[in-house]
């Protein structure tokens, strides 16, 4: 177990075509005992940061530090790491038993009695005794998933990497594993780096989530941070599905409102003093507007903007409402099923509390929603606050 | 276990090239790791074929003859005076080595057509669906798993003009009314190239065979449907689609055959006809028969730089293709 | 919509098609198969038979065929298996094979060895030179054989003189000789293996606690070993056909049987029988071994040239 600092991290593959910097000065502390979460679209740089973390490949620039030491040169072996890899990376030769016991014997002393104890006790917890005998070709996906977490655990490692564990598995079963990852790792309590595109593993996985793009750090936050109080405008468009809806607008300072060229909203003017871009981008959450036919009725009327449904779908608890305006498309996240028909004009309604704003040009945040992010663990939550 | 294995790998981690070689420290870590394990092949290499083809080059411009076997180093050096001798039409020598030349262009090229026939046939046959499928292609494979020398003994006794087969199959079926010199005379090319040929059919429609199951079969359906028959679809999708491998197996059947030495000189025995006598042979019958090492190397050089300008149009072709492939 | 007759022709034509296909499949079996049926059968056979005007085609009268079903127990009274018994009293064919056994294995053990190093390092790592080293590997296959012969012989004479180390003639000079020549195709089966299998097995053997070298030996080479085995045979194949540096470097006591079956046929007299009893003995472990292990050895072959 142990603290996991990454300072200026920068790896730079070199080709016949070109350099190209898949880690650009990334900077990051992990705590003893936490699930970070890194997170992005292929290419960001997330697994070329855990495979620099696991010393399978050598850092251009920067260093690695596990608690007090440094690891920056080091070979994985030295490491004291273990990782599960995207496809089990079970080794077809061995049975799931030696498969566990490979690396114990590699980097250990243990007798080989002992080295049996240990794989007995993880492939107990594991629920895998049955499986030991067998090698993965006769096992499921499933089992072997099951068979190289139990590989992982067995080696009882300072850090665990995991890069996309979970991808290879259907629906059913990785929705079952995630929660059952999770368990694992708070009952072992070791510091764990894991990789996914899948923003559902993301958000529900870590205690904190690294978010980067084209090898840059984007923000670094726990889930319910990074989705309500994005750092900027990539996170907010990459958290969340269906994504955020984006705007241009252009702010008008002296009016006090948004003016977009089909609609204009007004600002509260606690708002409007905080600006100092005209150029905008109008970030809403599917979930945060809603939708109404009778204009009239409603208590803001002035805050309405009309809009033309083109597409719904209904997905049973809610209803996705496709809407233009004014030529651009939002989507809408409804409760319920609306009845409402394909090219219907509808009023969208958008509490400014919930609104986000993002620089047009550099596309930093100005304003976030107003939803609550403290989780129910709130004792955790603020140790993270320093690191954050 | 553990203990060996880690002797070995020290043994190979503690080659200190960087210590000779100054660029090699500039190499990265994976970089000086991977020549480490190629070193002991690459080193074979430059003794067993560099080495030599520099030196064959050399002793093709002096004059070493049974005179100087041991002592090489002593024979006279004679400029382009070799060359000139073996390629001057005039001479027995140079003659006869122009004729072996084109007896190797008729075997090369004879060879590659038959065996592209043959081999194409048998992979179309192969890559249609039927029961026994699997058998017969490890049948059809055997003629070139079967070690050629003693596959090329049979068909030289089954080839014998008084107590052969063939000739007596012919005569008992009218094909012929005497008996045929299968192995002497200036029919020999021919029974080279047909014998050669069963040797390497094998090789040629396992190349052809894997690309036709690389042929995506949607592309037949969507044939099929455009209202192609059998002959269109083979017209339009299968010939064009085999082409890459086609051009594989062409240049690679032309080479090999071109240097071919165990065909010629186990089927015709201890005296080859003339006719059979491609360029490979004749050179090693000539610089062992007489100890002319000098001019038996220069026909060597002349051989090897036709194989060259061939072999480089099939680099070009291979690394156009997917040399640089698979690297990471 | 099609008319009816055109539907008759149609499968008409289609039964022709099958029928043909048929044909020349068994043409070609014929073609391919019939020689090393004629082996077979000639070991079999006395000169009078095999040197007669009209030879029979089958093993069997039918009269025979007839006892035979009948009785099975009939069969060893009826082949003539002569030639297996003298040819080893006639024919050094013992020590022509014991030869080609400790030629061809050392070579492949060797070939082997360097070859995996090498095929590894080209199939996982990038270096500089790396399309000039592979050119070289393949342009090793086209030099004629005899280019190097020549030099060599020299070579190894000159060596012989003035170091007075023994080269030719003996089992370690074709040894190496047949080593450097098959470890370029060894290289370049063997890289196609490898890249078959993935990297992260030995990324992960590494994480496990291997050095880069042990995770090669103990994960992936036991991955490999189909692979292997198929480039081993192919070693053991090419140096046991060998005839062109064997037949200057290789005569004496350490002469291969590729050199030596050929002595069965001296300018007076061909023992065709002998020799083709001495053949199917040599070349009935090779067709087994290659029926058991067809399928690495088929895909190994065909990997280098033809890359889907």
């Amino acid at each position: 177990m142990s603290r996991v600092t990454i300072e200026n991290l920068t790896k730079v593959y070199d080709s016949p075509s070109g350099s190209i910097e898949a880690v650009d000065d990334l900077t990051l502390a992990i705590d003893d005992g936490e699930f970070v979460v890194f997170v992005g679209p292929s290419g960001c740089g997330k697994s070329t940061t855990l495979r620099c973390i696991a010393g399978l490949e050598t850092v251009t620039d920067g260093t690695i530090e596990f608690g007090a030491e440094d690891v920056t040169n080091r070979k994985p072996k030295e490491r004291d790491i273990a990782m599960v890899f995207q496809n089990y990376a079970l080794y077809p030769h061995m049975t799931a038993r030696k498969n566990m016991a490979f690396g114990l014997k590699m980097s250990t002393d243990l007798s080989a009695g002992e080295i049996e104890d240990r794989v007995e006790e993880t492939a107990q917890m594991m629920g895998i005794e049955e499986l030991l005998a067998d090698k993965p070709k006769a096992l499921s996906g499933g089992q072997q998933q099951r068979v190289a977490l139990g590989r992982a655990i067995v080696r009882d490692p300072a850090v665990f990497l995991m890069d996309e564990p979970l991808s290879n598995l259907d629906a059913k079963l990785r929705a079952q594993m995630r929660t059952e990852l999770q368990q694992l790792q708070h009952d072992l309590d070791v510091t764990t780096v894991y990789v996914t595109h899948d923003q559902t593993e993301a958000m529900t996985m870590g205690d904190r989530i690294v978010v980067l793009n084209d090898g840059e750090l984007q923000q670094v936050g726990t889930p319910l941070e990074c989705y309500h109080r994005p750092a900027n405008r990539f996170v907010a468009g990459f958290l969340g599905s269906p994504p955020m809806n984006f705007l241009p607008v252009e702010a008008d300072l002296d009016a006090g409102a948004l003016s977009h060229p089909s609609f204009s909203l007004s600002l509260s003017d606690s708002i409007g003093a905080d600006l100092d871009a005209t150029e905008l981008v109008m970030g809403i959450r599917p979930e945060h507007g809603s939708l109404t036919t009778t204009p009239d009725e409603h208590p803001e009327p002035e805050r309405l903007v009309e809009a033309t449904v083109t597409v719904t779908e209904p997905m049973g608890d809610v209803t996705n409402v496709y809407l233009d305006i004014g030529g651009e498309s939002v989507t809408v996240t409804a409760g319920g099923h609306l009845g409402l028909t394909d090219g219907e004009s509808v009023w969208l309604y958008v509490p400014e509390a919930k609104l986000h704003l993002f620089d047009a040009e550099t596309g930093t945040a100005i304003k976030h929603s107003d939803e609550p992010i403290e989780s129910t663990r709130v004792s955790e939550a603020s140790r993270y606050a320093e690191t954050a | 276990m553990t203990r060996t294995s880690s002797r070995v790998r020290s043994s190979v981690a503690e080659i200190e090239i960087g210590r000779y070689l100054p660029l090699y420290n500039r190499l990265s870590d994976e970089q000086q790791y991977a020549y480490k394990l190629l070193l002991p092949g690459l080193a074979m290499m430059l003794l067993i074929h560099f080495i030599p083809i520099v030196w064959g080059v050399l002793i093709s411009v002096l004059g070493v003859d049974s005179g100087y076997v041991s002592q090489w180093y002593e024979a006279p050096f004679v400029w382009a005076e070799n060359y000139r001798f073996v390629l001057d039409p005039r001479t027995v020598v140079g003659e006869r080595f122009w004729y072996s030349l084109r007896q190797t262009v008729i075997f090369s090229v004879g060879t590659l057509l038959l065996t592209y026939v043959l081999g194409l046939t048998a992979a179309l046959l192969l890559n249609q669906r039927f029961k026994g499928r699997f058998a017969a292609r490890t049948l059809l494979l055997l003629p070139w798993v079967a070690p050629s020398v003693v596959t090329l003994l049979i068909w030289r006794m089954m080839f014998q003009q008084q107590s052969g087969i063939i000739n007596s199959l012919l005569l008992s079926l009218g094909v012929i009314s005497e008996p045929i010199y299968w192995l002497i005379g200036d029919n020999t090319i021919w029974t080279l190239i047909l014998v050669h040929s069963w040797t390497q059919f094998p090789l040629v429609m396992i190349m052809l065979y894997a690309g036709l199951q690389s042929i995506p079969e949607q592309l037949y359906e969507a044939a099929s449907i455009d209202g192609a028959g059998r002959w269109e679809q083979f017209r339009y999708i299968t010939f064009p689609q085999l082409k890459p491998v086609s051009a594989v197996v062409v240049l690679l059947m032309m080479l090999w055959t071109m240097i071919n030495f165990t065909s010629p000189y186990i089927l015709l025995g201890a005296q080859p006809p003339q006719s059979g006598q491609v360029s490979i042979l004749y050179i090693y019958n000539f610089a062992f028969s007489n100890y002319q090492f000098g001019r038996g190397a220069a026909m060597s050089v002349v051989l090897f730089a036709i194989a060259m300008a061939m072999a480089m149009l099939y680099y070009k072709y291979l690394f156009d293709q997917d040399f640089t492939e698979g690297d990471r | 919509m099609i008319p009816d007759e055109l539907h008759l022709t149609d499968s008409g034509r289609e039964t022709l098609f099958k029928l043909l296909s048929k044909g020349v499949l068994g043409c070609l079996l014929l073609y391919a198969l019939f020689p090393i049926y004629w082996m077979i059968l000639s070991s079999f056979r006395t000169r009078a038979e095999i040197t007669a005007a009209e030879p029979s085609l089958f093993p069997f009268t039918l009269d025979d065929a007839a006892d035979i079903v009948q009785d099975p127990s009939v069969l060893p009274t009826l082949l003539e298996y002569e030639n297996y018994l003298t040819m080893w009293d006639r024919f050094p064919v013992f020590d022509y094979f014991v030869n080609s056994l400790i030629i061809a294995s050392v070579t492949t053990v060797f070939a082997l060895a360097v070859g995996c190093l090498g095929g590894y390092a080209f199939s996982r790592y990038r270096f500089p030179g790396k399309i000039g080293v592979g050119g070289a590997l393949l342009g090793t296959q086209m030099i004629p054989g005899i280019l190097i012969l020549l030099p060599m012989f020299l070579l190894f004479v000159w060596i012989q003189e003035t170091l007075a180390i023994p080269l030719i003639d003996t089992y370690h000079g074709i040894i190496f000789v047949y080593t450097t020549f098959t470890v370029p195709v060894a290289i370049w089966m063997l890289r196609g293996f490898f890249d078959s299998i993935p990297n992260a097995i030995e990324e992960a053997a590494r994480v496990d606690g291997c050095s880069r070298f042990q995770a090669l030996v103990r994960v992936v080479l036991p991955m490999a070993a189909p692979g292997i085995a198929a480039t081993g045979m192919f070693v053991f194949l090419t140096a046991f056909n060998e005839v062109l540096f064997a037949s200057v470097l290789a005569r004496g006591d350490v002469t291969p049987f590729a050199i030596g079956i050929q002595s069965f046929e001296t300018q007076t007299t061909a023992y065709w029988g002998e020799m083709m009893a001495a053949s199917t003995v040599a070349t009935a472990p090779i067709l087994i071994l290659f029926i058991l292990f067809q399928k690495p050895i088929v895909e190994g072959l065909t990997e280098g040239s033809v890359k889907q």
